[in-house]
């Protein structure tokens, strides 16, 4: 019962916790979609394409290092998209 | 034992990093030669052994594409470490590609220590219902985790963690469903 209660007031913190942050609560609609986590980028229907590309060429031709924002996804995306125009992609 | 040696032999060309680009050359093809030199136990010590990014990447990439069985156990072990997290993208993606879950550890590493990459990946995977919570035996601990990120990241860290905690924390609760066995 107290084990109960613990952990339902702590998910009412996060949940405060993020609408203080100004972020929509979580339970309408799902919580941060892929589309936000990529930015936009899997709205693109060649998406898995494109991280098919980045994981077995793009990413090894880039040092071998990750993705580390959004704008940086946004940049191997649009080399990708340059690479296909140019015959060069996948 | 004489393959054995040859195999260790193979290894430390593989692991020599003037030999790379031939190491990743072998890796990409091993799927055409399943019979060949680079099966899945050899291509799991690699991934074990080498530093380079460049190499686990396409040796995990490897393991997905040889389907082999035992190749979710070989990557998801090295996801757990906190110093593979930080480039664990292609290793999570391989994952995927194996159909497999992601243990709750490694899931946990990646959101503490993981790139913007990895965290969006792990992220896929726990919303898909691929993270495994079979055998969770401090929940609070798990929770306690992810909190700590909140309160110390920044970022993309402090994101994925609130968004762990909003799908975990009802997963984990007494008497769920989903508490104590896999989710």
């Amino acid at each position: 019962m107290l084990g109960r209660w613990c952990y339902e007031s702590r998910q009412l913190v996060f949940v405060i916790f993020e609408i203080a942050r100004g972020d929509e609560p979580p339970f309408r609609g799902g919580w941060q979609s892929r589309r936000d986590r990529w930015h936009g980028l899997d709205r693109y229907p060649d998406f898995e394409d494109f991280c098919d590309w980045w994981h077995r060429k793009g990413k090894d031709e880039a040092g071998g290092n990750d993705l580390g924002s959004r704008a940086e996804a946004e940049a191997a995306y649009e080399t990708w998209v340059d690479s296909r125009r140019s015959g060069k992609g996948a | 034992m004489a393959m054995e040696r040859e195999g260790s032999q193979d290894i430390a060309l593989a692991l020599d990093p003037g030999n790379e680009d031939g190491t990743l050359s072998a890796l990409r093809h091993a799927a055409d030669d399943p019979e060949g030199p680079w099966q899945p136990a050899m291509i799991g010590t690699l991934l074990g052994k080498t530093t380079s990014n460049r190499v686990r990447n396409a040796a995990a990439v490897a393991l997905a594409d040889l389907n082999a069985p035992e190749g979710a156990t070989l990557i998801a072990a090295q996801v757990a470490r906190p110093e593979v997290a930080a480039a664990s993208g292609t290793l999570l993606y391989a994952l995927d590609r194996l159909g497999a879950a992601l243990p709750l550890d490694a899931f946990l590493t990646v959101i503490e220590h993981g790139s913007f990459e990895a965290r969006a990946e792990a992220l896929e995977l726990l919303h898909a219902d691929r993270v495994d919570l079979a055998d969770v035996r401090d929940p609070g601990a798990v929770l306690n985790r992810l909190e700590s990120v909140l309160v110390s990241g920044s970022g993309d860290a402090v994101d994925a963690a609130a968004e762990s905690l909003v799908v975990l924390a009802p997963r984990l609760s007494p008497g769920s469903a989903s508490s104590g066995s896999r989710s």
